[in-house]
């Protein structure tokens, strides 16, 4: 008897915990995300890089398959890795699409979109940024 | 009889913490401002980092971008952002803090810019116990008044010691137990909690679904928005 008083007991609790939890759809996907990145910064090799670069599709990935949005700066943050890598063709992709998910970046993304048609151009010379 | 007399303790003493805390107050009391200028993105600068740890802020940065995006606004990429700092010569951002926040407007279209400061990263070992501590400071400034819409001062402590024992061989087990709890324990999952912790209390941005629904949300603890005393400004 006593037994299942007890069960009762926690059964009734487990309906109330779960009752106060909202009950609403997650707002974004981040996979492995935080994680990938401090692992990276940690210690910084191809390994951890690739990791990274794995949360992020993962990321895209899942988000649209869902008809989730994809969170504010995983495209942006791709591209900038596409720009590091020298792939400015695939980094433009990235930003505009970071643009068009968040309008809010445009400004920012068409600056990184110039950078990116420059990289693309054979270096005269390595001149220091004018301010 | 006693079970009645438990439950009335019971009672009373949750009567009493509840008295004796800290003052909550809402979101709107607390940010009237936040809701004025309905701002739709921020720009996470790099952390300014204020603790001897020299690499908290490289790795504080893994940890912003998350739960910074459910607040609703857009978020600049964080890595992106910091990687342009970088080049610009401004990675400790000291240097940002004295910049006008009209710039980060012009520059990145931001409506705000979000000031993070590092005041804790650090373990503590005492006789039989230890500990590892982060504590933050956030300031968000609009970019076109230049007033600060919301501020929050936070920090968690995670409690590292080990084990009780009875006896000498107890008490080194313990001492042992605890250099290593408080040595492997991650400041990283740490200052995520703290981030998650401060930014629920900042008003709810255009993506989520709370937005402009939250005013009185009693959630703020007043003594957590009080300025701390000044350093250097």
């Amino acid at each position: 008897m006593r037994k299942l008083t007890f069960g009762l007991m926690f059964l009734v609790l487990v309906a109330v915990a779960s009752g106060c939890a909202p009950q609403k759809k997650a707002m974004y996907y981040w996979d492995g995300y935080s994680k990938s990145l401090y692992e990276y910064k940690k210690s910084p090799s191809d390994e951890t890089f690739a990791k990274h670069v794995e949360s992020l599709q993962n990321i895209i990935k899942y988000s649209t398959e869902n008809n989730m949005k994809v969170p504010p700066g995983v495209y942006a943050e791709m591209g900038y890795y596409m720009l590091v890598a020298k792939k400015p063709d695939e980094a433009t992709k990235f930003f505009k699409l970071e643009s068009q998910n968040f309008t809010e970046s445009t400004i920012f993304m068409e600056k990184l979109i110039e950078t990116a048609k420059q990289n693309d151009k054979p270096k005269p010379t390595k001149t220091g940024e004018a301010q | 009889m006693k079970k009645y007399r438990l439950l009335f303790l019971l009672v009373g003493a949750v009567f009493v913490i509840s008295a004796c805390g800290p003052k909550i107050i809402t979101k709107k009391e607390a940010f009237p401002g936040m809701y004025a200028r309905k701002i739709n993105s921020i720009l996470v600068v790099p952390p300014i980092n204020v603790t001897t740890a020299a690499d908290a802020s490289e790795y504080y940065s893994a940890t912003i971008a998350e739960p910074a995006s459910f607040t609703g606004y857009y978020i600049y990429p964080i890595e992106v952002v910091n990687a342009v700092f970088k080049k610009e010569g401004m990675a400790d951002s000291a240097l940002l803090l004295k910049a006008p926040p009209k710039k980060f407007r012009e520059h990145f279209g931001a409506d705000a810019v979000l000031f993070i400061t590092i005041t804790k990263w650090n373990t503590a070992y005492f006789v039989i116990g230890g500990n590892v501590q982060v504590g933050m400071e956030y300031r968000l400034v609009s970019t076109e008044t230049g007033e600060v819409l919301w501020k929050y001062n936070e920090n968690l402590v995670v409690d590292t010691s080990g084990g009780r024992g009875g006896g000498i061989a107890g008490l080194v087990l313990k001492i042992v137990e605890t250099a290593i709890k408080t040595a492997t324990t991650d400041y990283v999952p740490i200052a995520h909690r703290v981030n998650v912790m401060a930014l629920s209390t900042m008003p709810y941005g255009q993506y989520n679904e709370a937005y402009m629904k939250d005013q009185d949300a009693k959630v703020v603890n007043e003594d957590k928005i009080k300025d701390q005393p000044p350093k250097q400004e």
